[in-house]
């Protein structure tokens, strides 16, 4: 457990029982308890059978990821329509709070890395739903246009990025890409891997993707026609 | 290269993504620079490459939400859905046991069996909990309770109540018998231990077992 979440444990925990729950909701600044210590008081709160400060810990929780967990679903665009979102959010809530509830030694690391843990099955769900649907996309004749242009100078890595529309606008055009198109252009563009193993031993695109060379050049040359439409409107915004 | 303060967690135990997740959190943290955080990570966790170049993608498109009626509708549409999950963690309808919930959704014991591909002997020994509950997988726990559409933590309460006789025992005292050993003690058995027996009597193949055993 890391040192500051074993202070803060330790701190709230001096506290008269009484208060210790008022305490952990409204504590600010310094003393705002971290997630994974919320965690912790809801363990142990839910082990001495304390079901109604369990649920007012579980609820604080629940208050700290519903910004971040709102914004992730709409950058995998799986908040419209609303049974959509509904559905997607109920999936990974549900499999939150089993965790969370969940005592076993386990499940031990959201008590050491909270977001870690959160993150990872959140985008987890968001990815394959986001799959899904693509391919029913897909199937029923959905895709992008095909339209050929000529590969040009491509967007340097975000944070060279300074205005905020055009970024936005980049980073929506990629999350539309297939997934081996999308994996590709990052790990080019962002990172500036080379696309294959080379005599020199570099980590490389296509040893990373498991493919050939010739499959990243491939995936990387539908990737840049597929983000053709959106240069022109990034242009048009400077 | 900067690693995870993962401190506490045997590194043999901690998930792959998440040692890449935490991996790159800490480079952007301390640099602030996404591609070259992929980049770190990627080198170090080759395997998690796409993951993670998803993970920097939606880390990146994350900073640019600004406040809107879409954003407001989907958190209150999460709140409200944590408020019902809490409630049902903290009183979960009562899990009525394997056998008898299977029953009431018209699947018998032979049919449940060839679903979940787990022998009935074993199937009987969870539903009457003799099998100790410290040993079940955590699959064979989240397979259950997506079978009955209930809760892992319905199940896990209901696997670790007091071992039953089976129902059509008959008493030929006023007081139920009770299945303690000699000393008093219940004697569970292991759950790889019934997994044993299911195959030596030829109920499982030891391709089936194997699922089950992690």
């Amino acid at each position: 457990m890391e040192r500051d979440v074993a202070d803060q444990i330790a701190r709230f925990s001096r506290l008269a029982p009484a208060r210790l729950l008022g305490a952990l909701k409204q504590a600010q600044g310094d003393d705002r308890p971290r997630e994974e210590t919320l965690v912790h008081f809801l363990r142990r709160a839910r082990q001495a059978g304390d079901e109604p400060g369990a649920s007012t810990i579980a609820r604080a929780i629940a208050r700290r990821v519903s910004g971040r967990l709102a914004r992730m679903t709409c950058v995998w665009r799986l908040g419209e329509p609303a049974d959509l979102a509904e559905d997607v959010i109920d999936e990974i809530l549900t499999d939150l709070y089993d965790q969370l509830f969940n005592c076993d030694d386990s499940q031990k690391f959201w008590e050491i890395r909270f977001w870690v843990c959160f993150n990872r099955r959140a985008i987890n769900v968001l990815l394959r739903r986001r799959a899904e649907l693509d391919q029913i996309d897909a199937d029923e004749g959905d895709a992008a246009s095909e339209e050929w242009e000529r590969p040009r100078e491509l967007p340097a890595a975000p944070n060279r990025i300074d205005q905020p529309e055009t970024r936005a606008l980049i980073n929506d055009a990629l999350s539309r890409l297939p997934e081996n198109q999308r994996t590709a252009f990052l790990l080019k563009h962002w990172s500036g891997f080379q696309e294959e193993a080379s005599a020199d031993g570099a980590p490389s695109i296509a040893v990373m993707m498991g493919v050939s060379g010739r499959t990243v050049r491939n995936y990387l040359a539908k990737a840049s026609r597929a983000l053709a439409s959106w240069r022109e409107e990034a242009e048009e915004i400077g | 290269m900067d690693s995870p303060d993962t401190n506490s967690l045997p590194a043999e135990d901690l998930d792959p993504q998440d040692a890449a997740i935490a991996l790159f959190d800490s480079l952007v943290g301390r640099h602030g620079d996404i591609g070259a955080a992929l980049r770190a990570a990627s080198i170090r966790y080759p395997e998690q490459a796409g993951f993670l170049a998803d993970y920097a993608l939606t880390s990146d498109s994350m900073r640019d939400f600004e406040p809107s009626e879409a954003l407001e509708r989907i958190e209150a549409q999460i709140l409200h859905r944590a408020d019902a999950l809490i409630v049902s963690h903290n009183s979960p309808a009562l899990f009525a046991g394997i056998v008898a919930t299977a029953a009431r959704r018209g699947i018998d014991l032979l049919q449940l069996s060839d679903l979940l591909e787990l022998s009935r002997s074993v199937l009987v020994k969870l539903d009457r909990r003799l099998i100790d509950p410290a040993t079940i997988p955590a699959s064979v726990t989240a397979a259950l309770a997506e079978q009955f559409s209930t809760t892992g933590d319905a199940l896990r309460r209901y696997l670790a109540g007091p071992p039953s006789m089976a129902a059509e025992a008959s008493y030929r005292s006023r007081k139920a018998p009770s299945i303690a050993g000699a000393s008093g003690a219940v004697d569970r058995e292991a759950f790889a231990n019934a997994l044993d027996a299911a195959v030596k009597s030829g109920e499982m193949t030891p391709s089936q077992a194997a699922r089950w055993r992690s």
